[in-house]
């Protein structure tokens, strides 16, 4: 071999391996009391970091094999990764006070990068509740927003079915691993959003099968924060002084996002909040179409060739 | 949007689990990209599916509008490439592009990667060359793509320009689909400089968003 060669095999790219930081990122959550707030910390203290830089390639390989087998396990064989440090990595994610640094996926990730609207609120609504989500739904999905909510029960699968009875996308953040169906009776169309829509969680796949259901419900807020940083504004349907749906009111304030909250919900005698966040910024909505002109332009859809 | 700070970018390697959408790459294969480009979906806006399509804009737009944003493309490209890239690597490396479907003398000849590959490096080599036109592969139904035999003879390696002989090749495309022009690529080059380290370097690898696209596709 010429001495040009020789030194040519051995000069590193320096690229990311996406696998190897998956199984960091896996590892990373393995280690005790570890939290996304945790992580973010460490990760604002090493600016430019990967979470390969935290774990070692072994044990990388390893967590990645292992998550990767309990995601088959489940049936899932397909599924994306987004990196923070990697390209099509959506920066308004950095606007989140805990930004996620890496996360999975399934279904089409450009819908990330389209306008959006989040259309969320409690899992036990009225009916009054249920119609206005669909009311909603259909006039942002018809001005050409997509519309993302959490796959709960409740408002949040209104807004998703609403969405597909428009054939408009929709985006499901969700709070359980990306290989769980949560709950139950929406296995449907989360199947639905994954294969033709965007399916998001950035929860750990065996962190969350290691511990019980009561320390997984706190991934659920989490993915609120991310859900209100993807997304260019926030509506609140319907939500009582307690709902984790107020978990995405505040994150929506603190990442500069509109928060909108329906009229109704103000002459409720027992909530506070409403006028708590309208006093933080928030915006009444007396008139639903006034919300299209807070808005900013929908992405326009085009046809591929 | 205040979107305060900008994303890094850094090169993913092609890896083991995505040999399945690149079928004719195996894992000995070093390869690099910067984005994945959604095939097959409605929506074309991401910035990487955007990028791409303003590169392939076609060369009958010369002197348009649409025009100047290929150009920008290209130069986006090469600019992430340079930031991207082990600058001991990139001073070490021969870039070659990808001879474009066309032939030079073709008047729908497009040189968007020899443009790319000038823009971020001094040290570029149009060492292979085609010696006639062919389907462009983005044009093509499938079944209808030059198979890599086929390439691999419409191909030559230019004499001209093997001195010194490189040590690093680093092949240059816009989108890694099934890897067909990389590997016959790779294999002109790897016969004519059986020492070199080769590798592939692209703009963005093809996706799918869902298995049911990936079956029509191989």
């Amino acid at each position: 071999m010429s001495p040009a060669a020789a030194l040519a095999a051995t000069i590193e790219v320096e690229a990311i391996s996406p696998r190897i930081e998956m199984g960091a990122y896996e590892a990373l959550w393995l280690q005790k009391e570890t939290t996304f707030k945790r992580i973010a910390d460490r990760f604002r203290e090493h600016p430019g970091a990967l979470p390969s830089n935290f774990v070692d390639p072994a044990t990388a390989e390893l967590t990645q094999q292992r998550a990767a087998a309990r995601l088959a396990a489940a049936g899932i064989n397909r599924f994306g990764i987004r990196i923070h440090g990697a390209g099509d990595y959506p920066v308004p994610l950095r606007d989140a006070k805990e930004p996620v640094e890496l996360l999975y996926y399934r279904g089409s990730w450009e819908l990330a990068f389209t306008t959006s609207v989040a259309i969320v609120g409690t899992r036990s609504p009225t009916a009054e509740g249920v119609k206005r989500a669909e009311r909603l739904a259909r006039m942002l999905a018809g001005a050409g927003y997509t519309i993302t909510s959490g796959l709960a029960t409740g408002i949040d699968t209104a807004a998703h079915r609403t969405a597909l009875t428009c054939n408009a996308p929709t985006i499901a953040v969700i709070g359980t691993h990306i290989g769980q169906v949560y709950p139950r009776e929406n296995a449907d169309l989360q199947k639905e959003i994954a294969t033709n829509h965007l399916l998001i969680s950035q929860v750990p796949v065996l962190r969350s099968e290691q511990q019980d259901y009561r320390a997984n419900r706190l991934f659920f807020p989490e993915r609120n924060k991310t859900m209100s940083a993807l997304s260019a504004a926030t509506v609140i349907v319907e939500a009582g002084e307690t709902s984790g749906t107020l978990t995405q009111a505040r994150a929506a304030l603190h990442q500069g996002r509109k928060l909108f909250i329906l009229d109704n919900l103000f002459q409720r005698p027992d909530l506070t909040w409403p006028k708590t966040f309208l006093e933080k910024g928030a915006i009444r909505v007396r008139n639903e179409d006034d919300i299209l002109a807070e808005l900013p332009p929908p992405t326009k859809a085009h046809r591929e060739g | 949007m205040t979107s305060s700070q900008n994303s890094p970018l850094r090169l993913r390697r092609i890896e083991k689990d995505d040999l399945p959408l690149h079928t004719f790459l195996s894992e000995a294969d070093e390869c690099y990209y910067l984005y994945e480009y959604t095939s097959g979906r409605n929506f074309s806006h991401s910035p990487a599916n955007d990028r791409i399509n303003n590169l392939k804009k076609d060369v009958r737009y010369k002197g348009t509008a649409a025009w100047g944003y290929k150009d920008g493309a290209v130069l986006q490209c090469a600019n992430e490439f340079k930031q991207t890239l082990n600058p001991e690597f990139l001073a070490a490396a021969v870039i070659v592009p990808v001879p474009p479907s066309k032939a030079k003398s073709d008047p729908a000849y497009d040189d968007r990667m020899l443009r790319m590959a000038q823009a971020m490096s001094g040290n570029v080599r149009e060492l292979v060359a085609q010696t006639a036109s062919r389907q462009a592969a983005h044009a093509s139904q499938p079944g209808e793509r030059t198979s890599i035999d086929e390439l691999k003879k419409l191909y030559v390696v230019d004499e001209a320009l093997t001195q010194p002989e490189p040590g690093l090749v680093v092949i240059l495309d816009d989108v890694l689909t099934t890897g067909r022009h990389y590997v016959a690529m790779r294999d002109i080059l790897r016969g004519r400089f059986p020492n070199a380290r080769i590798a592939g370097l692209f703009v963005a690898r093809r996706v799918f968003p869902t298995e049911g696209d990936l079956a029509d596709f191989i």
